[in-house]
C-alpha cells in the first residue's frame, strides 16, 4: 500500500514537472512567435512605391514609405530616401515641415558616425530638433545617436527599437532613443562599441532617471538628458542611480539572511549514522552462495506496439532550413526602457 | 559508594586508567573485585537514586553525596535522593573519554556553530557536562538458511510481453551483533542516534562499580519497541548486499513486488536483546521556559547537540556577509521597478513556504512525535485531533490549502506572461513559471505531503504567514494599480522587503524553538503533566 502511495506520488511530481516543463516551452513559444512575428512584420512594413506616389510597378529608386505612420490622420509622410546610393550619404526628408527640417543629419568627419533625427510624433519643435541634435554630436565619437519618435501603432517598443535602429544603422556602434506615444514608453537600443559600455542595465537607469521629464510633456529635456547621461558613461563618468543601490542593498540584505539560515541549517542539523555505519561492529558479516536462478513460468501480457511510427516519410528533410542568414553571426545590441 | 580497601575514602572510575582510583591515596582497583558476595546473579542493583523536584526526572549513582542540579531540566534546585533499586543491565562499556577529549570534542563542533549564543562557548558552561551511563537495548540478529525469492525478465514478442518467471536460491549466512537503540524515554531519539553507534565489542559485563563517579539514567522503554526497527536495519543491509549481485541483477529482483519479496526472505531473527549502559557526556543549556543539549559519545567523542542561534549575531553576520553581496550586484545587476516588486513577492512566497514547513516541525517537536522511546513509554500513540478552523473540516482546510497553491499559481503565470510579452526577459519569466509549478506542485502533491491537522496547529500557523502573504498581496496591488511613477514600485518594494526581512526574523525565532525544546515534566516515569 505504501509503496503504490510512493509510486503514485513519484509520478505526481513527474507529471508536475512536465507540466511546467510544458509551461515553460509554451512561453518559449510564444516569445519565438512574437519575436518572428515582429520580424515578418517589419518586411511589410514597408512598400515600394514610387516618389511621386504612383504604382509600384514604377519604381526605379529605393524609396521606402512606413504605412505604420498613417499617412492620413497624421497628415505626415516619412519617405527615407537613399538620394545617394553611391556615397552611401543618408538624407530624410520629413514632408510635413518641408525638405530642410528633415534633414537633421551630422556626419562626424572623424570617425563617420552619424546623427538622426526622426520626430514622427512631432513633440520637438525645429529650434529644439536642432539644439537636440547639436547635443547628440558628442556622441559621435564613439557611435550614431539617432532620436526617433512614433505615435503609431507598436507592438513591442524594444523590437520595435531594435528593427528600426537595424534598418538605420545595421549592427554599427550607436545609441537610439525611442519615443513611443503609442504605449507611452522610452526605449533606449545600443549596439557595437557603445553598447558594451551603456548596457541594458545603464539604459534601464538612464530612463529611470529621465522618465520624469517624458511624464511632464518635456521630450526635449528627457531626450538631451538621456544623451548627455550616455555620454557621461562613454567619456567613462559615472551617472547617478540612486534607486539601483537602495534596491540592491535591500536585494543583498534578504539575500545574506537567507544565506545565513541556510548555513544554521546547515550547521545546526542535528545527522543521522548511515546504515554501514550503524552495523560496522566488528564480527558483524552477511555473506551469501552465489544466487541460483530456476525457471517456473512464462506469463504473456498483451500490450501492442505503438503505431506512431517515425519511420521513411520524414527522410530527407534536412537541408530545407539553412544557418546562418543575411543578419549574422553579430551581437545585435539591447536596451531598456521606462514608461512614462 | 566503594570504599578503598587502604584508606577508607571513596573509590571512583578513573577513566584513563580504566580502573577504580582512590583519590585521597592513589590505590588502584578492578572494578570487579568489589562486587558483593552474589551481586552478578542478582537481576538488580542497589543505588542512591536523585530525583529532581522541578521536573521529576531520576538519575542513579553509586555516589550518595547531593547532586547540585538536574541534568535534564537545569534546574539548580537541590535533588532529593533516596536509595533504591535499579534493573541490572547485562552489559556496560565505561567511558574510554574523559571530560578533556568531551570538551574537546564539543569545542570541534561548536566551530561550525558561528551563530550560536556566546554562553554555549563559555569555558564555565561547558564544565558542566556530566557522565551519565545511558540505558541501551542492545540488539542480535541471525540468518542462517537457504533462501527463495522471485526474479523476473522480459522481454516484447510481437503485441505481447512475455515475462519468464525464476525462483532464486541463495544460501545466506548473517550475523549482526551490537545494534544500539536508546531505552531512556528522557533521552531524545534524535541526540541518541546523532552520537551513535558505539562500539560494543568493547562492551564488558556490568558490575555497579563502574558507575561510581558517574550517573545512570534508568531504562523505561520495553525492547519491543526498537526491534522493528532494528530489524528493518538489517534485512536492509542484506537487501542492498544481494540485489546488487549480479544474477540478482539480471533477474531484476529489486523490481516491485520482487523486491518486498526478497526482503521478506531475509527477514533475520532476533536472537537476543540486552540491556547494556553506554556511557554519554550529558551538558543542558537552559533559557527561559527551553532547554537545549549537547551530548558527547562517551566511547567514540562524537557529539552532536541542540544549537540555537544568537539573533544580534546572526544579523550582525548578515549585515557583514551583505556588504560584498551589495558589491557583487552592483557589478552585474540593475534591478528595474517592477522586478524589484517582483522579487519581493517571491522572496516573501519563499519565506512563507518556510515559515509553514516550520510550525509544522515544531508541532510535532512539541508532541515529541518524533521520539518513539517517549511515545511508548508514556503510553500515549499518536492520535490526532482534527482542527477545526471557521468551521471547516480537514477536507475544508485541505480545500483552502488548494487554494492557497492556486493563489500562488494565479499570480506567478501572469507575472510571467506579463514579462514574456512587455519585456521579452526570459529568465524573470522562467522563474515565475517555476514559481508556477511550485504552486501546481504544492495542490498535485497535496494529498501525499498533508499531515493530519492537529488541533491548534492552523491556529499557530495563520499568524506566521500575516507578514509574508501581506508582501506579496500588497505587491499585487501595485502590480495590478500598475502606475507610472517609480516611485509606487520603489516603496512597494522596500515595503514588501522590509516585510521578508521581517519575516526572516521571525524563521530565526523559530528555528530556535525548533533548536531547543519544552522544560521535561517527567513527575511521573516517562509522563508529560501537558500531555
Amino acid at each position: 500500500m505504501r509503496m503504490s502511495e510512493n509510486h503514485k506520488l513519484r509520478r505526481r511530481i513527474l507529471l508536475c514537472a512536465l507540466l511546467t516543463l510544458v509551461v515553460v516551452v509554451i512561453f518559449t513559444f510564444v516569445e519565438m512567435s512574437v519575436k518572428l512575428h515582429q520580424l515578418n512584420g517589419a518586411g511589410t512594413f514597408y512598400q515600394f512605391v514610387a516618389e511621386d506616389g504612383e504604382t509600384e510597378t514604377d519604381v526605379d529608386e529605393e524609396v521606402y514609405i512606413n504605412e505604420n505612420e498613417n499617412p492620413v490622420e497624421n497628415e505626415q509622410v516619412y519617405i527615407n530616401q537613399e538620394e545617394d546610393i553611391d556615397s552611401g550619404e543618408l538624407v530624410y526628408i520629413n514632408q510635413t515641415e518641408g525638405e530642410d527640417s528633415g534633414k537633421e543629419v551630422y556626419i562626424n568627419p572623424d570617425t563617420g558616425y552619424k546623427v538622426f533625427v526622426e520626430d514622427s510624433a512631432q513633440l520637438l519643435d525645429a529650434g529644439e530638433k536642432r539644439e537636440l541634435a547639436s547635443a547628440m554630436e558628442d556622441i559621435t565619437a564613439y557611435g550614431n545617436a539617432i532620436f526617433k519618435t512614433t505615435d503609431s501603432s507598436v507592438w513591442n517598443t524594444a523590437s520595435y527599437a531594435g528593427e528600426y535602429y537595424r534598418e538605420k544603422v545595421g549592427t554599427d556602434s550607436g545609441i537610439l532613443l525611442l519615443i513611443d506615444m503609442d504605449n507611452r514608453m522610452l526605449w533606449i537600443h545600443c549596439d557595437g562599441d557603445v553598447y558594451r559600455v551603456v548596457t541594458e542595465s545603464y539604459a534601464d537607469t538612464i530612463t529611470d532617471n529621465v522618465y520624469p521629464y517624458a511624464t511632464g510633456g518635456d521630450y526635449y529635456q528627457c531626450a538631451v538628458q538621456v544623451y548627455g547621461q550616455a555620454f557621461a558613461l562613454l567619456e567613462g563618468n559615472r551617472i547617478a542611480q540612486p534607486m539601483k543601490y537602495i534596491s540592491n542593498a535591500l536585494l543583498a540584505m534578504i539575500l545574506a539572511l537567507l544565506l545565513n539560515y541556510g548555513l544554521v541549517c546547515f550547521a545546526t542539523r542535528i545527522g543521522k549514522p548511515r546504515r554501514r555505519e550503524m552495523l560496522g561492529n566488528a564480527g558483524n558479516y552477511f555473506r551469501y552462495t552465489e544466487p541460483q536462478a530456476f525457471f517456473v513460468r512464462e506469463s504473456r501480457t498483451y500490450r501492442p506496439r505503438s503505431s506512431g511510427s517515425s519511420g521513411g516519410s520524414r527522410s530527407g528533410s534536412g537541408s530545407s532550413r539553412s544557418s546562418g542568414g543575411s543578419r549574422g553571426g553579430g551581437r545585435s545590441g539591447g536596451g531598456g526602457g521606462h514608461r512614462f | 559508594m566503594y570504599e578503598c580497601p587502604n584508606c577508607g575514602y571513596n573509590l571512583k572510575y578513573d577513566i584513563a586508567a580504566q580502573k577504580m582510583v582512590c583519590s585521597h591515596c592513589g590505590t588502584t582497583a578492578n572494578p570487579y573485585s568489589l562486587q558483593k558476595g552474589d551481586e552478578a546473579e542478582n537481576s538488580e542493583y542497589e543505588a542512591t537514586i536523585f530525583a529532581c523536584s522541578q521536573c521529576g526526572a531520576e538519575l542513579l549513582s553509586e555516589d550518595n553525596t547531593a547532586a547540585t542540579f538536574c541534568c535534564f531540566c537545569g534546574s539548580p534546585a537541590v535533588l532529593e535522593s533516596r536509595i533504591g533499586k535499579g534493573r541490572r543491565p547485562a552489559r556496560i562499556i565505561p567511558f574510554s573519554k574523559t571530560k578533556e577529549d568531551c570538551k574537546a570534542s564539543y569545542a570541534r563542533m561548536m566551530r561550525r556553530a558561528i551563530f550560536a549564543p556566546k554562553e554555549l562557548k563559555d569555558e564555565a558552561y561547558i564544565e558542566k557536562f556530566r557522565g551519565i551511563y545511558m540505558p541501551y537495548w542492545v540488539y542480535a540478529f541471525e540468518k542462517k538458511e537457504k533462501i527463495s525469492f522471485p526474479g523476473s525478465t522480459s522481454h516484447q514478442r510481437g503485441d505481447y510481453l512475455v515475462t519468464k518467471h525464476y525462483d532464486i536460491i541463495s544460501e545466506v549466512d548473517a550475523s549482526y551483533r551490537g545494534i544500539s537503540y536508546d531505552a531512556a524515554a528522557d533521552f531524545s531519539d534524535e541526540l541518541s542516534g546523532a552520537i551513535a553507534p558505539y562500539g560494543m565489542e568493547e562492551g564488558k559485563p556490568f558490575t555497579p562499580a563502574f558507575l561510581s563517579g558517574f550517573y545512570a539514567d534508568a531504562k523505561d522503554v520495553d525492547s519491543s519497541v526498537y526491534r522493528q526497527d532494528a530489524d528493518a536495519l538489517v534485512t536492509e543491509e542484506g537487501y542492498e548486499r544481494l540485489s546488487h549481485n549480479r544474477t540478482c541483477a539480471r533477474y531484476h529482483v529489486k523490481d516491485g513486488r520482487n523486491k518486498d519479496a526478497l526482503k521478506n526472505a531475509l527477514r533475520p531473527t532476533c536472537t537476543s536483546a540486552e540491556l547494556a549502559m553506554l556511557p554519554v557526556w550529558f551538558l543542558s543549556y537552559k533559557k527561559g521556559d527551553r532547554i537545549a543539549y549537547a551530548v558527547v559519545n562517551g566511547q567514540t567523542g562524537k557529539a552532536a547537540a541542540d544549537l540555537p542561534v544568537d539573533r544580534k549575531k546572526y544579523v550582525a553576520g548578515s549585515l557583514l556577509l551583505a556588504v560584498p553581496l551589495f558589491f557583487l550586484l552592483n557589478l552585474r545587476f540593475t534591478i528595474t521597478p517592477g522586478v524589484a516588486l517582483f522579487l519581493a513577492a517571491a522572496l516573501a512566497a519563499v519565506c512563507a513556504v518556510v515559515s509553514c514547513v516550520q510550525t509544522s516541525r515544531i508541532g510535532e517537536r512539541e508532541l515529541r512525535e518524533d521520539d518513539k522511546g517517549y511515545m511508548h513509554a508514556a503510553g500515549r500513540y499518536v492520535r490526532v485531533e482534527e482542527e477545526r478552523i471557521f468551521g471547516l473540516s480537514a477536507s475544508g482546510i485541505k480545500l483552502l490549502q488548494i487554494l492557497a497553491g492556486a493563489l500562488i499559481f494565479l499570480f506567478f503565470l501572469p507575472t510571467a506572461m506579463v514579462t514574456v510579452a512587455v519585456r521579452s526577459e526570459s529568465s524573470l519569466a522562467v522563474l515565475a513559471v517555476l514559481l508556477c509549478g511550485f504552486g501546481l506542485m504544492r495542490i498535485v502533491t497535496l494529498e501525499r505531503w498533508q499531515k493530519p491537522v492537529r488541533k491548534g496547529m492552523v491556529k499557530e500557523m495563520l499568524p506566521v504567514l500575516v507578514k509574508p502573504v501581506a508582501a506579496i498581496l500588497f505587491a499585487f496591488v501595485i502590480m495590478i494599480w500598475n502606475p507610472v511613477a517609480d516611485l509606487y514600485y520603489y516603496g512597494g518594494a522596500v515595503v514588501s522587503m522590509a516585510a521578508v526581512v521581517w519575516t526572516l526574523l521571525d524563521i530565526i525565532e523559530r528555528h530556535n524553538t525548533l533548536a531547543t525544546r519544552k522544560l521535561p515534566q517527567l513527575g511521573r516515569r516517562g509522563g508529560d503533566e501537558n500531555v
